[in-house]
């Protein structure tokens, strides 16, 4: 029996179509991932689902039967949930406010607050979640409030819980205790929509996959009789290459040195007495869990932290001072979060396209800017670099994740610095973008330049490094040719249960 | 002077002066935990202290009066509502133009209703409440507490108050639970008008027996401060007040021989002024605070 059907479903936002006649079928207790690059209509289908949008066409079946949903709360009232990217929660509440908020037990007049606590106590464990109903919202880790936020459904009775794009802000082990938690809620008989873009997520989790593209359906299978590659195929619609190798051909003498980097924070160690040296062509690869330096560390090969201790040395020229300096000194930078370091959002893709090379020619002359060349200079950066926008004069946040991206690794690569840090470049980037951004890189890289990549993506690293060091608690635990480590050696290092010695270089 | 006695009158006066300021700020808090900033309680107080003096003045009954403070500077907090809530105006540069539009409008209506902009006629004032030991009493006084103590109960221990909390913290979560949000933000809005009216009206028709251009003499810039002082509580609002009211009957109280008046009248505002310096940046505002309904 199926239990949710969306039946040539079509919704336009003014000229814009963004589904068009899509049928969709989650059937009970399974896991269904709803697969698309971004702006294919996952979530704008899910809305419709939720009633968060109203279709133009089509019509919602549950259990066999039409309805319509005015807004969330009749969604709701068919058992239909959905756990929100971005997550809709009180901090300073505690866990079980925000759990009951909106059907609060009552005594009276009164909320009943006890009532609540042991209402969310026996809710959590009987889904296996260990979170205390008291304490805080603001004191929980991510993949904490993650579990709130799904026992915020359950609480009113979901039978139909939808995940946007629930690995985005989770750490690997946060997701793997996520895929635990909905395998599950499977067999205490829910049915799952995950909305991603992210294959090997979709191959571990999901029985049965809908591709969208372009707001049409491409189809719908089932797991078992698909690879990733078809996966990729229907999505993109055309030969992608999933995280082929492209190795170095030629790795040339060292181009960017750095000895000695030591960082304490608060009376830690954040950074331990760290040496690395990238080559001409060579991408040096920084695998490790997320918190284990890595912030620090980018914020000090690119002059934003000033260490204890750090000699870096770039094309043989001893770098100090500030971010402006190391800039000037030709490292180039595309920093972990476009939307607080890498870009100014409300500002046009042309005043972004120079931010940090402002004041160089032909931008600026004698302190004031030029801004024919700056907006000539965007207008080819879009050309060169695929930017899909209106034109260079359309403000930075109105363009998708992929291409705001796409705006940083411009700027970056077309200053030609010799040494590039770049932290994770594809980050909620989509599959075509994420493509265009590895090559971009490789290409870089067969320049004879040097760059330095940390990414939370094992999968990434492993495609593009030719190198790769593992950080671990602040220290560099290993190092070696990519090609040597397996996922076994990875994993064992990553966690700390390992140590190697080959450091000392 | 006896020091029992003097200490007897501070603290009578210093409760008498409490009141309109912990009034506004009660009215403060459900503004601010609803999401929306309580810059125009000055505004709003000015309104009531004109209404309550016109309707006292036209009818020549305090209670006629009171409900006009009330109903005044209630409709005038609903326009305010209806900007920053509806209309998404910014609620800083709304709550100052609703400030400065309070001061202009009572004090052109006092010219055309009493013939001078200075102040109004001797309007009746509110009945008094005879009290053993503490003698002559205003009733708006132990309203307050009772308002305060209400208040309290509604935010921290009803449903209805956790979901306007909700609503001032985090909108959109709000929403995805079906709560209307826009609807608690008018209801915390119009919260704030009503008090804010009875604060004005305590003024005219209760402390003085006329209305007079001004006469809330930053007191509603002061019950902003309070809000803060007080964390956004009711109960807070009403320690912060009792603070401010005795810094404020330390001018009327001590006789002016041996310090200079004007120094003693700055108590409040220099009070203020050091709140807003070294107790401000302790307290988190209601995260929402400001931030328009549409995500």
């Amino acid at each position: 029996m199926s239990q949710v059907e969306l039946r040539g479903i079509t919704k336009r936002f003014g000229p814009v179509t963004a589904l068009n006649q899509v049928d969709f079928t989650l059937n009970d207790g399974e896991i269904h991932a709803l697969l698309g690059e971004n702006g294919a209509g996952k979530t704008t289908l899910m809305k419709v689902l939720y009633g968060m949008h109203q279709p133009d066409e089509g019509e919602i079946r549950i259990g066999g039967q039409a309805k319509t949903f005015k807004n969330s709360t009749d969604a709701i009232a068919q058992g239909i949930g959905m756990v929100h990217q971005h997550f809709m929660l009180v901090p300073v509440l505690t866990v079980a406010e925000n759990i009951v908020a909106g059907k609060e037990p009552r005594r009276g007049i009164r909320f009943d607050m006890e009532r609540a606590v042991r209402e969310v106590q026996a809710l959590s464990e009987q889904y296996g979640f260990s979170v205390d109903p008291r304490a805080k919202v603001e004191q929980l880790s991510v993949g904490e409030r993650q579990r709130v936020e799904i026992l915020k459904i359950l609480y009113k009775g979901a039978n139909t819980l939808i995940f946007d794009e629930p690995t985005a802000v989770l750490t690997p082990i946060e997701v793997k205790e996520l895929f635990a938690a909905m395998r599950q809620l499977k067999a205490g008989g829910k049915s799952i929509i995950i909305i991603t873009h992210k294959l090997y997520e979709v191959m571990e989790i999901a029985d049965r996959i809908t591709v969208l593209r372009d707001g049409r359906l491409i189809g719908s299978v089932n797991r078992g009789e698909v690879t990733m590659d078809k996966l990729a195929y229907m999505m993109v619609g055309r030969q992608v290459a999933l995280n082929e190798r492209r190795p170095a051909k030629k790795i040339g003498a060292p181009l960017c040195e750095v000895r000695g980097l030591s960082y304490r924070k608060d009376g830690a160690d954040v950074l331990k007495n760290i040496s690395l040296t990238v080559h001409e062509g060579e991408i040096l690869g920084i695998a490790g869990i997320e918190g284990n330096g890595q912030t620090e560390l980018l914020e000090a090969l690119t002059g934003i932290l000033q260490p204890d201790s750090m000699e870096m040395t770039v094309a043989g020229k001893k770098l100090s001072g500030g971010a402006r300096a190391f800039l000037d000194a030709g490292v180039g930078h595309v920093p972990e979060d476009r939307m607080t370091r890498g870009l100014v959002l409300p500002l046009s893709i042309s005043e972004n396209a120079v931010l940090g090379y402002e004041k160089q020619e032909p931008f600026m002359k004698h302190g004031v800017f030029r801004w024919k060349q700056v907006r000539a200079f965007a207008d080819r950066l879009i050309e060169e670099y695929q930017i899909k926008a209106p034109g260079s004069g359309a403000a930075v946040g109105s363009l998708s994740g992929g291409n705001q991206q796409k705006v940083v690794i411009a700027r970056v690569f077309s200053q030609t610095p010799d040494f590039v840090v770049c932290a994770q470049p594809t980050r909620g980037v989509d599959i075509a973008a994420s493509e265009y951004i590895h090559n971009v890189m490789l290409d870089y890289r067969d320049k004879g330049k040097a760059v330095l990549l940390v990414s939370a993506d094992l999968d990434e690293i492993k495609a593009l490094s030719d190198n790769i060091a593992v950080l671990y608690k602040g220290e560099i635990v290993a190092q070696d040719a990519a090609e040597n480590f397996d996922d076994t050696r990875l994993g064992l290092l990553m966690t700390g249960a390992a140590r190697e010695r080959e450091v000392a270089q | 002077m006896n020091w029992a006695e003097l200490l007897g009158i501070l603290l009578i006066s210093t409760v008498r002066m409490c009141t309109p300021i912990t009034l506004a700020a009660v009215g403060g808090v459900f503004s601010a935990r609803s999401g929306v900033m309580a810059l125009g309680l000055e505004g709003f107080m000015l309104m009531g202290a004109f209404g309550a003096a016109w309707g006292s003045f036209v009818s020549q009954n305090a209670l006629v009066g009171l409900l006009c403070g009330v109903a005044l500077s209630a409709f005038y907090s609903l326009i305010f509502a209806l900007l920053c809530v509806v209309f998404s105006v910014n609620q800083v540069i709304c709550g100052i133009g609703m400030n400065l539009f309070a001061s202009g409008f009572t004090a052109s209506m006092t010219q055309l209703v009493w013939g001078t902009r200075a102040n109004s006629d001797i309007v009746p004032t509110l009945p008094h409440l005879t009290l053993p030991l503490v003698g002559d009493l205003s009733p708006l006084i132990p309203l307050m507490l009772v308002i305060v103590a209400a208040s309290w109960f509604y935010l921290f221990r009803t449903p209805w108050g956790l979901r306007l909390r909700i609503v001032g913290e985090n909108t959109p979560a709000a929403k995805s639970i079906g709560i209307n949000a826009v609807r608690y933000k008018f209801l915390g809005v119009a919260i704030s008008g009503v008090l804010c009216g009875l604060a004005g009206s305590f003024l005219s028709i209760d402390h003085v027996n006329r209305f007079v251009r001004e006469m809330t003499a930053g007191r509603g810039f002061i019950a902003v401060a309070v809000n803060i002082l007080g964390r956004f509580n009711p109960a807070g609002a009403l320690g912060g007040g009792l603070l401010f009211g005795f810094t404020d009957s330390l001018s009327t109280v001590i006789s002016s021989d041996s310090v200079p008046g004007q120094l003693l009248q700055m108590i409040p505002y220099a009070a203020t002024l050091f709140v807003i310096v070294f107790a401000v940046k302790y307290v988190s505002a209601p995260a929402g605070m400001g931030k328009p309904v549409d995500e």
